[in-house]
């Protein structure tokens, strides 16, 4: 393994000219600033107390009073830890297998009509999650949910409940699996974009069954593509508090992250931080092992690489009378994950919660979004809005492709360590990190803290995503790709903008559409560093939210997917090397 | 007591001035009303407003945080009739007092006015974060200024049912809050697991831990309550859950006012959440913060509250109609106070796992 490494990795100091160490330099130095401040309050955190001081006051001390309290409890072990086991591998297996049927039949068939669902594809990622929830609890909840009456009038049932219930395990790992899709789908696109078929296409020529070229070829070929997401998807499932708290609740459900909830909304007067904390920390120890059971399994890198100086030009599968098949299970799960949620998305901002009958048609009203289009501070919104997400993925995109070059093609000394570093971000909830941008960017005399910019450097923490795809990205790439790009006279930077990044640009297009869409729904953030100046959409949608004005929440979440959608729909259009769909 | 949706043939709210413009009227009447009323008060303190509301006009704005925007929206305009030339600017936030003490510890503190729960004030009072002002000027009854001059009393927020009045008829609901835990009103209940706890604190006030804890189990284990997080008024709407046991008679007020067929009960305990207003020590706009704090515990602001969110002070004195509605309630009112404040955090920290699933 350390013979493979050390081939795979030719770089040093000297091939890579001035220009490459200061850009190098500057991008691990930028990821290590965006996640130590998150990073050392998590730790810092969970060893303060008492509970009624905050971690950095006066009087607060070294204590493990917060883990005593956490892991003393009974129930934690009777209920939930097994509670959040079945939860998580559940819904990241029915993401997966959704999400990888898709992936697989975007970006490697002759799926008609591939953009469009491309993009609907993804719209469950765009709505804030909470509403999300609510669109289903309308649809599935088991008295009243609107396709529970339609089934029960249907086969004429006289059952006042059911059929269906959300309100259950089964519901809940079905709810968050189907919101896991878009970002399972959206990685694994990256990876199959990049594969290239001669792989699959030497196996079909030597004999083998399409089921065991997919097994053994597709799949162990797309090792690193695929087992990045999988793991990112488990740890979002378990950091995920939302769909828990309004589906698992009432189901007697408890899972690990609504512990998180509990602690950052106690009886008490302020957000019990070290508690929070203390509940996080399994998190970051499951990143760790996860990172390492990841960093495992791709051991031998040069079995990733697919994308080689020796020709490469995507291939696709004819459905052929699989067509029909493919298309319904596109549509069934667009349907119940993207054009429901959307029609009842759209109803409320309209209709409020009256019933979708004829009846209520003559209650239509614009008012939610006449209010909002009326306001100035909307436009403002809108604004800050597009250019924190856009930026603020720009720059995570960029330094989490170079970390990975550092990662992966380097032999910068502690570079495991940043590449560790990197992931952790996925295991700090952000109310956490929330409370480190807030001490630190109060506390530093460089004049952002109030404005739009503290939004921007603050939503950079999250690199664990686009580090992920950049590596899995760059594995795919030989090396002979640069070294011939060397040969030829190429100045290192020229080679990363010329050839390495163009070629990566599936893996960077992916983990910019993503952190645009986790950029635009971040409220938590937004209102921890909120001023009348820096306000963004979400802001909006949460207080309206919190203001029992469901309408207009709505209303708002509506908008933001109005404007999303156009820029998945560009990035896709434009950003990527194009092929005629048919 | 019930309340039914007077307003429910309207059509739904417009945007947040259209509400206010719609309601000048109305408003306009009750300020006058609440001027008569407290005319005495206002001559004899009207040269120390004017001098602190003309210190405050030349500082021009005021920055005011509250927990909803609903608490807030109301103020600018209403301030702005009365004493014009004050900007405000409002952030609602619940999760606010983290970021106050943050603020005020590297010297920066960004706001004028907090405007919150007793409770919830609490963690900013002990640090010493507030600063005082002349409660007594705007009318404020010095039994309902708290902290030793450092907040005002402002409104109450009341506990009460919220329920679907096109399922439910107002005789259709119990008397007592304890009825709930009858086998009818099982799978037809649900609650917010915030809210849940804390009106449980103030039940058990009354009924004791023990109590209260086996009603709560009752509720959760037999009666299928549905504990969600999700908004309880669709909830309701849809039919899936036709009664909320934790909601706030004004909250009802404001839905049904919007339209929505929502009525509202209260029952043999009628909770009261104190709200109060604070200016905060090194404030940006110190006279704006003084003058604003105090004149929203006066009876002008308590009147403009009341006439846009249903928000009141149902304190023994207050003129609101909510103050009238309670005193004719035949519930025993308990209204948070300093004193027992620490006694119900105590209770709702020892419910709160039942509701959470942490204790069985």
């Amino acid at each position: 393994m350390a013979a493979t490494a050390q081939a795979v990795r030719v770089h040093r100091t000297g091939d890579i000219g001035i220009s490459g160490v200061l850009v190098l330099g500057a991008a691990v130095a930028a990821a290590v600033y965006f996640i130590s401040a998150p990073l050392a309050m998590l730790l810092f955190s969970a060893f303060r107390g008492p509970e009624d001081l905050l971690p950095f006051e006066t009087g607060a001390a070294w204590t493990l009073d917060n883990f005593a309290q956490v892991y003393g409890d009974t129930v934690l072990y009777s209920e939930i830890i097994p509670n959040t086991l079945v939860f998580v591998a559940g819904s990241v297996l029915v993401a997966f297998v959704i999400a990888f049927t898709l992936a697989w039949l975007i970006e490697r068939t002759d799926l008609p009509g591939r953009n469009v669902f491309f993009t609907l594809i993804i719209f469950p990622i765009i709505v804030p999650t909470v509403i999300l929830a609510i669109a289903w609890m309308f649809m599935f909840t088991p008295n009243s949910g609107w396709v529970n009456l339609a089934i029960r009038a249907a086969f004429g049932l006289e059952r006042t409940a059911g059929p269906l219930n959300i309100l259950s395990m089964p519901g809940l790992i079905l709810a968050q699996g189907a919101s896991l899709v878009p970002f399972m789908f959206l990685l694994l696109t990256a990876a199959l974009k990049t594969m290239n078929p001669a792989f699959e296409e030497a196996s079909a020529t030597s004999g083998a069954s399409p089921l065991t070229t997919f097994f053994k070829v597709t799949l162990p070929v797309l090792r690193p593509g695929i087992l990045a997401p999988v793991i990112l998807a488990a740890l979002i499932a378990l950091e995920s508090f939302e769909l828990p708290l309004i589906i698992g609740l009432p189901a007697r459900i408890n899972v690990f992250a609504i512990q998180i909830f509990f602690e950052l909304n106690p009886d008490t007067d302020l957000p019990v931080y070290g508690r929070a904390a203390a509940v996080a920390l399994p998190f970051l120890a499951a990143a760790l092992g996860l990172l390492f059971l990841y960093n495992h399994l791709i051991r031998r890198a040069e079995s990733y690489v697919t994308v080689t100086g020796k020709g490469y030009r995507p291939a696709r599968y004819p459905l052929g009378r699989w067509k029909w098949p493919a298309i319904i299970f596109a549509s069934t799960y667009i349907g119940l994950a993207a054009v429901i949620p959307a029609a009842v998305l759209v109803w409320v901002s309209l209709f409020g919660f009256n019933p979708p009958t004829v009846g209520s048609l003559g209650k239509v009203s614009f008012d939610a979004y006449s209010e909002l289009l009326s306001d100035f501070r909307f436009y403002r919104a809108v604004g800050n809005t597009f250019l924190v997400a856009g930026l603020s993925a720009f720059i995570v995109t960029l330094v989490g492709a170079l970390v990975s070059w550092v990662v992966v093609r380097s032999n910068m000394p502690g570079r495991k360590v940043l590449d560790f570093i990197s992931f952790l971000s996925i295991g700090i909830p952000s109310v956490i990190a929330g409370l480190a941008m807030l001490l630190l960017y109060i506390t530093l005399p460089i004049g952002v803290f109030g404005t739009v910019w503290v939004l921007v450097l603050a939503y950079c923490y999250r690199l664990a995503v686009t580090t992920r795809i950049s590596r899995a990205g760059l594995m795919q790439l030989h090396q002979e790709l640069e070294e011939a790009s060397r040969v030829a006279g190429g100045q290192w930077l020229t080679t990363i903008r010329r050839v390495v990044l163009p070629l990566m640009a599936p893996s960077l297009v992916a983990s910019f559409v993503l952190l645009f869409i986790i950029g635009f729904r971040e409220f938590t953030l937004a209102l921890i560093l909120l001023s009348e100046e820096n306000m963004v959409l979400s802001v909006i949608l949460f207080r309206f939210f919190e203001n029992t004005e469901m309408d207009k929440a709505a209303a708002v979440a509506t908008l933001i997917v109005v404007f999303v959608v156009p820029v998945i729909f560009a990035a896709r259009r434009f950003a990527l090397p194009q092929e005629r769909e048919g | 007591m019930t309340g039914q949706a007077a307003f429910g043939g309207q059509p739904r709210e417009k945007g947040i001035m259209l509400k206010f413009y719609r309601n000048a009227a109305a408003l306009s009447a009750t300020v006058i009303a609440a001027l008569m009323v407290v005319a005495p008060a206002t001559a004899k303190n009207d040269a120390a407003i004017q001098a602190l509301y003309g210190k405050a006009k030349a500082e021009g704005e005021v920055i005011v945080w509250g927990p909803t925007t609903a608490e807030l929206e109301w103020i600018g305009p209403a301030l702005a009739k009365r004493y014009p030339g004050i900007n405000v600017k409002i952030n609602a936030d619940v999760r606010s007092a983290p970021k106050i003490i943050a603020e005020a510890r590297a010297g920066k503190t960004s706001l004028d006015v907090f405007v919150f729960s007793m409770g919830g004030m609490l963690a900013i009072q002990r640090r010493g974060l507030l600063g005082t002002t002349d409660w007594q000027a705007f009318g404020v009854p010095k039994d309902q200024v708290y902290f030793g001059g450092q907040a005002g009393a402002t409104h109450n927020i009341v506990y009460s049912a919220m329920y679907n009045t096109k399922l439910v008829k107002p005789g259709d609901l119990p008397k007592k809050w304890e009825d709930f835990a009858d086998p009818k009103w099982s799978g037809k209940l649900v609650a917010s697991p915030f809210l849940l706890p804390r009106l449980s604190g103030f039940l058990a006030m009354e009924w004791g831990e023990e109590k209260t804890a086996n009603w709560l189990r009752t509720l959760i284990n037999d009666r299928n309550l549905m504990v969600t997080r999700a908004p309880r008024q669709g909830i309701l709407a849809s039919g899936e859950r036709p009664v909320s046991i934790t909601d706030f008679s004004s909250v009802a007020q404001r839905l049904a006012r919007g339209g929505a067929s929502v009525g509202w009960a209260w029952f043999d305990i009628i909770p009261a959440v104190q709200f109060v207003a604070a200016p905060l020590k090194g404030a940006p706009h110190p006279n704006a913060a003084k003058f604003v704090a105090a004149w929203l515990a006066g009876a002008e602001a308590r009147a403009a509250r009341e006439a846009h969110n249903f928000g009141a002070s149902v304190r023994a004195g207050s003129n609101t109609m909510r103050a009238k509605e309670v005193a004719k309630a035949t519930g025993k009112v308990i209204i948070e106070d300093p004193k027992n404040m620490k006694v119900r955090a105590g209770l709702y920290k020892k419910l709160s796992p039942i509701v959470t699933g942490r204790k069985k």
